[in-house]
Parts: C-alpha cells; sequence; structure tokens
C-alpha cells in the first residue's frame, strides 16, 4: 500500500484535447511501453473501459448462443450436455465480474476525479496494477472454462484456475473501488463538501462502499473454495456446487448494488439537459444512498447456500420491496427537474431514461420474486432479474460514454447512432427479459433447458432470444460509433459540449469557486439562477 | 463553450489550501473492510456449520485433534502487546521522538514475526488436516489471519524503512498511523479467531 503512495502524476489534468507540456517536464513514455507504466487516471479508466466492452461482447455472444438453445427445447442443438452449464456460468460471471464492475470502475477512474477537481484518483499506481490483475485474471478466466474448469466442469485442475482467477479478478476489482472511494473521501476540491459532490461520484462512492464490503466477504468465500477444490476434498461442493456459492451475488438485493451508479449517471444528465439547476440534489443524495444501502446482500450469503427458506424471511421481503421507494423518489425528482425544464431527446438522456426504466423493471423482477406464493425463486424470472439490472449497467455505462465523452473519448460520438442504440437496448433488454418473467410464472427453472416446457413457453424463449439480437446489434452500433469516433483522428478540442453544471466540464477546475453542486451553473448564472 | 470564469474571480480571495488529505489512512481503513469482511464470511461459515454439527448431536473438532490453549494464549498476549508497541511508535513520531519510533516498529515487527512463529508452531501440536471439512476451514481461517500479519509486518517495515529515510514527523505521520491502525486491526481479528476457534471450540 506504501508503495502506491506517491503519485505519478504532480500536473494538473490537461484540458480534453491540451497536449502542452510545461518546460521542463518529463515526456512520457510512449506506445506500449506508455501503456504499461502509465499512472495517468484518464489512460487506466480507458483500459478499463476497453477491455470490459470486450467481455460485454464475449458474454453477448455466449448469452445469444444460450438463447438460441432455447428456441428448440429439450434438446441440445449448439452446446452439449458437459458445456451448457458452463456456457451458462461464464455467461453470469462474465456479464458481472468481467464487465459490469469494471466499466463502471472505468468510467469513475476517469470523470470522478475530474467532478471533483482532482487531479488524479487515489492511489493510481495500485489502479493500474488492479487493472492488470483484473485483465490477466479474467484471461484465466476464459482459458479456465476453455479447458474445462470452472463451475461445474470436470478438469480439476481447471476449476482450481478458475478459482485462482477469479479470486485474483475480486481482489482486482476491491482495490479499485478502495481507490474510488478514497478519492472521493479525500481529494475533493476546496468548497466540495459530501453534500455538494455530483451525483454520479456519490453514487460511485456509495456503490464502491457496497462492493468493498460484499467482494471482500465473496473474496473469502472462493479463497476457501479454492483450498478445498485444491485438496480435493470438497466439504463445499464440488465443481457443480461452486455456481451455488456466487449466486448471492448474482440475485437481490446484491446485484442492484452493481447498478448504483446507474441513478448518478441518471442524476447528473437530468438537469443538465432539462437546462435547470437540479432543484433536489439533497434527495438525491438521499435516495441513491438508501439504494445503496438496501442493496447490501452480503448477509444472503450462507442462507443462499444453506437456506433455501431465505426468500421467505421477512427481512428479504422487506427489502425487496422497499428498495423500490427511493428508485420512485428519485424518478418524482427527475420527473420534476424536467417539469421545470424543458424536455430533451438528446441521446445522454435517452440512455438516463432507458437505463432507470430498465433498473425499475428489475427492481420490480425482485419484488415479484419475494412474493413466496408466485414461486419464482429457481425460475427463469432469477435470470430476468439480472438481465434487467445489468442492462441497465450496460445501458449507463454506454451513455456515459455519449454523455462525458470530452473527458473518457476526447471524440464526439454520432449523436443519431447514440439514440438509436439507446432505444435498440431499451426495447432488447425489455424484450430479453420480460419473457423469462412470464416463462418463471409458468415454473421454467433457471439455467436449464426445459423440463416442463408448457404451451407458449417456446414463443417466450423466441421472443427473448429476439431481445438477446436486439441487445447484440445494439451493442454493436455502438463499437461501431465508438471505433468510427476514435478512427476520426484528432481531439476534439471542445471541453463543455453540453453546458455542463458541474466540474468535469471546466477547462481551468482550480479557477472554480465551488459554493454548491453546480458550480458551473453559478458561474453563469449566479448562485440562485439570478442574473448573477 | 468553455466557461469563462475570469470576472467572477477578480477580486475575490484566493481558495483556501487543500487540507491534507488522509489518502494512505482512508485507503487503508476502506481495504480493512473488505478484510474483515472475508474473515466475516468464514468465521460465520464456520460457526454456523458448527452449531448445526453440535445440534445433530455429533461431535465438531475430529478425535484426535487437540487445540491446547496455551499457544493460542500466548500468541494473543504477544499480538496485544504488539498492539500497544505499535501505538507507542505513532505517539513517539508524533512527538518528534525518531529514535523511539525506530525501536517502536522494530518491536512490532519483531512481535509480528513472533506471532508467526507461534501459529506455525500451534499448527504442529492441533493433529488436524487439511482433508478434515473442520481442519480445512481452521487452517483457512487461521491461514488467512498469517497472511493478514505478514502483510502488516511488510507494511510496518515498509513505514519503519521511511521513517529512517526521514519521511514522517510529528507534523506528517499518516503512514505510521496507517500501518498502526491496520496492525490494530489484526490483532482485534486475531481476537475473534482465538475466541471462536480456539477458546469455544
Amino acid at each position: 500500500m506504501a508503495m502506491t503512495e506517491t503519485r505519478p502524476e504532480t500536473h494538473a489534468h490537461p484540458a480534453p484535447g491540451n497536449t502542452e507540456r510545461g518546460a521542463g517536464e518529463p515526456v512520457p513514455a510512449g506506445g506500449l511501453a506508455g501503456l504499461l507504466g502509465t499512472g495517468r487516471s484518464a489512460t487506466i479508466g480507458r483500459l478499463w473501459i476497453g477491455t470490459s466492452l470486450v467481455f460485454l461482447v464475449l458474454s453477448g455472444a455466449i448469452g445469444a448462443g444460450l438463447g438460441a438453445e432455447r428456441l428448440k427445447p429439450e434438446t441440445y442443438n449448439i452446446f452439449d450436455a458437459d458445456n451448457y452449464a458452463q456456457s451458462f456460468s461464464l455467461h453470469g460471471v462474465g456479464a458481472l465480474f468481467l464487465f459490469a464492475i469494471p466499466i463502471l470502475i472505468g468510467i469513475g477512474i476517469v470523470v470522478v476525479p475530474r467532478q471533483i477537481g482532482s487531479e488524479t484518483v487515489a492511489f493510481p499506481r495500485a489502479v493500474a496494477l488492479a487493472f492488470w490483475g483484473y485483465l490477466i485474471g479474467s484471461g484465466l478466466v476464459i482459458v479456465s472454462y476453455l479447458i474445462n474448469g470452472g463451475p461445474f466442469g470436470g478438469n480439476d485442475k481447471g476449476v482450481d484456475l478458475f478459482l485462482a482467477s477469479f479470486a485474483m479478478v475480486i481482489v482486482s476489482l476491491l482495490a479499485a473501488s478502495v481507490a474510488l472511494a478514497t478519492t472521493v473521501l479525500a481529494l475533493r476540491a476546496p468548497g466540495l463538501s459530501l453534500g455538494r459532490v455530483p451525483l454520479f461520484t456519490w453514487s460511485i462512492l456509495t456503490a464502491a462502499a457496497i462492493w468493498i464490503a460484499s467482494l471482500g466477504l465473496l473474496c473469502g468465500s472462493v479463497v476457501l473454495l479454492y483450498v478445498d477444490h485444491r485438496y480435493r476434498l470438497f466439504a463445499f461442493g464440488a465443481s457443480t456446487d461452486i455456481d451455488k456459492w456466487l449466486r448471492w451475488t448474482m440475485t437481490q438485493p446484491q446485484v442492484f448494488a452493481f447498478a448504483a451508479p446507474v441513478l448518478g449517471f441518471a442524476g447528473d444528465v437530468v438537469p443538465v439537459f432539462a437546462r435547470v439547476r437540479s432543484r433536489l440534489h439533497g434527495a438525491g443524495l438521499v435516495t441513491i444512498g438508501a439504494f445503496s444501502a438496501l442493496s447490501f446482500g452480503a448477509w444472503t450469503y450462507l442462507a443462499s447456500v444453506d437456506n433455501p427458506k431465505l426468500t421467505e424471511q421477512a427481512l428479504f421481503v422487506a427489502v425487496s420491496f422497499a428498495i423500490a421507494l427511493p428508485l420512485l423518489v428519485l424518478f418524482g425528482a427527475m420527473a420534476d427537474t424536467f417539469r421545470h425544464g424543458r424536455l430533451s431527446a438528446a441521446s445522454p438522456v435517452l440512455f438516463a431514461i432507458s437505463a432507470l426504466l430498465l433498473l425499475l423493471a428489475g427492481v420490480a423482477g425482485g419484488a415479484l420474486r419475494a412474493i413466496h406464493p408466485l414461486a419464482l425463486v429457481g425460475t427463469t424470472a432469477d435470470s430476468a432479474v439480472s438481465h434487467f439490472v445489468l442492462g441497465a449497467a450496460a445501458v449507463a455505462a454506454i451513455g456515459a460514454m455519449h454523455h462525458w465523452w470530452p473527458q473518457i473519448l476526447a471524440r464526439p460520438l454520432r449523436e443519431a447512432v447514440g439514440r438509436i442504440t439507446a432505444l435498440l437496448l431499451l426495447v432488447g433488454v425489455a424484450a430479453l427479459a420480460i419473457p423469462d418473467v412470464i416463462s418463471g410464472l409458468l415454473d421454467e427453472p433457471r439455467g436449464s433447458l426445459y423440463t416442463t416446457a408448457r404451451d407458449g413457453v417456446t414463443l417466450l424463449n423466441g421472443i427473448s432470444f429476439a431481445g438477446g439480437v436486439l441487445v447484440l446489434l445494439a451493442v454493436g452500433a455502438f463499437v461501431v460509433n465508438l471505433a468510427v469516433s476514435l478512427a476520426a483522428g484528432s481531439r476534439d478540442e471542445v471541453t463543455d459540449p453540453w453546458d455542463g453544471h458541474t466540474l468535469e466540464w471546466a477547462a481551468d477546475p482550480k479557477a472554480v469557486i465551488i459554493a454548491s453542486p453546480t458550480p458551473l451553473l453559478d458561474a453563469r448564472e449566479g448562485p440562485e439562477g439570478g442574473a448573477g | 463553450m468553455t466557461v469563462v470564469l475570469a470576472d467572477d474571480t477578480i477580486g475575490q480571495p484566493p481558495p483556501a489550501p487543500p487540507e491534507r488529505p488522509r489518502v494512505l489512512m482512508l485507503g487503508t481503513g476502506l481495504a480493512l473492510v473488505a478484510i474483515v469482511m472475508a474473515f466475516a464470511g468464514v468465521i460465520g461459515l464456520y460457526l454456523q456449520r458448527r452449531a448445526a454439527t453440535l445440534a445433530s448431536g455429533q461431535s465438531w473438532l475430529p478425535k484426535d485433534a487437540t487445540i491446547d490453549l496455551t499457544p493460542g494464549n500466548v500468541a494473543l498476549v504477544g499480538l496485544v502487546i504488539s498492539a500497544f508497541v505499535v501505538q507507542w511508535a505513532h505517539f513517539s513520531i508524533r512527538n518528534d521522538d525518531r529514535p523511539r519510533a525506530y525501536l517502536a516498529l522494530g518491536l512490532t515487527a519483531l512481535l509480528g514475526g513472533a506471532y508467526l512463529n507461534s501459529m506455525a508452531f500451534y499448527y504442529t501440536q492441533m493433529h488436524i488436516t487439511v482433508h478434515d471439512p473442520v481442519g480445512l476451514l481452521i487452517f483457512v481461517i487461521t491461514g488467512m489471519h498469517v497472511a493478514m500479519a505478514g502483510a502488516g509486518i511488510v507494511f510496518v517495515g515498509l513505514m519503519a524503512f521511511r521513517t529512517l529515510g526521514g519521511e514522517y514527523s510529528g507534523r506528517d505521520r499518516e503512514g505510521i498511523a496507517a500501518a498502526a491502525l491496520y496492525w490494530h486491526v489484526t490483532v482485534a481479528m486475531y481476537a475473534v479467531i482465538w475466541l471462536t476457534i480456539f477458546v469455544t471450540k
């Protein structure tokens, strides 16, 4: 830890596009050496983002294969009995641990320091080390599945490799989460109290706090499983049981913690495009904090392994319903903001609203799972909740790249393509997940081919598959949009294309006086929206 | 569309210098949350499995296992002393008493080493094996703690070398405070293990 204390950057972030360097300042290494040795927040964040996008495509492709497999019930067409469950497991692990959390971390690493007026993220070297750990660990996770390891694997050494590399990924995510939370707590600009931080920064702080606690616990249990499996004792289950130990992270309430930054993203985007000062910043802080706190699911970890009656417990039911409340309050606050401003159909707004709607659907699905007489637990409704929530995280992450393109990409993305991407993602994820809720009501089990195929389920699976294809198309559109933008070459000099309200849009954050959550708006309009 | 702020800043007093950020202290605290949660998971599992086994009328520890309290007590006493010693290091550096700070940091690392030694001895006396479910749990929990203590020794050692290099003083003692915090949690964690595994068995 001490080794990471030294900050590699002692100069301020140049404005996007500004590559001027002061006299006497060392010229940073370029090319691969520069990439490997970088301690610059923006570069490290981009590495996280780019790598996680690769895993999004991989996980999405596997998901499409699984969806296609379900089109013809009770027979294997693409996979076989051996690798179907493994592919299902890789789809889940890849979507959550290799894509959703890392991309939110990457965006946080780029955006959060700028939002709080810091020159860098805390422990930049540790964050860089965490990235390389994540990259190598993720690669080994994939390799472990390829050699018939991983959950449901038949190769014991492959299963060992999965557990060890998965622990490496978790530790890397933990290190990055610690750095992000420390950045927000310790490196804020003068005047920027915690009550004034932008909602995205706040959501990253609250989410990181939950991630630190829950991933820490997960890490301990993975170490235990590794030792158990390494010595071939299988006291805590064979490879077929590993999935059981991870499942609490992929269902409610814990899975909601991985989408908490969705709220912060939407909370920052809406006032900017409504062209009005955020009226309910305090409410936003409270609701995001409450959402994150309610999503803490480590307490379900033991029960999810040993206690099948967990979902009948009063606390589980109460949390499943209560978590909808902060979300609804935030929706109300945003509607109020739009009512006092003007409606906009810019791509970041479409992404923000789409992500919020999907998250709300996920929360509603979770509440349905908590209604015991419906008997949805263990059915395809489980997958539906995960798809809604991780879909919301993906939509918000892609939306964040459209919104914060000067910070993340330094080149604009095509607005029209962005709008189409947002709508495609909304429709695609909804079509992917809603049929699974209905199938769940028809008792279709999660993660296996049909055992009780009923009338209509095949049709529902067809709709779900079509939804998955739409999602892949949307991701493809975004990747092409991104590639075209990056291939355009020169960086755009624009620092604030949206007339933003918060510090990340300032050309010189140090020159900004912070007396409210919207310092740039204060500079334009005066502290309370007056003539200033 | 860059915002021009020149007019707004003219005539304003310069912003207050930022307070010295306690980055290392905060980072250490947050990392410790993750570590404590990792222990909470495995110790919780240990207690749950033990309660279920005892409730079914079976004995928890394997037949040949002998968890004698003496080595565990010795380790606990050593660690508790080391907690006071590391606090002494912090107190000394706060008063710019560098020689005593060096001594205290060195003693902390030494007592940490003594703890590792006592655990190694303990393992030879327990007659448990990793090939037994209970033994596996005990080895994982105590092994994780040995790793935590080892990392703590490295942390304290690094801070000691930094202090020797003149880095810390009464005005800036964050590194030593962070190492002390880490060490206190290490000791507290051992106390939990001592109670849940060695005492209550």
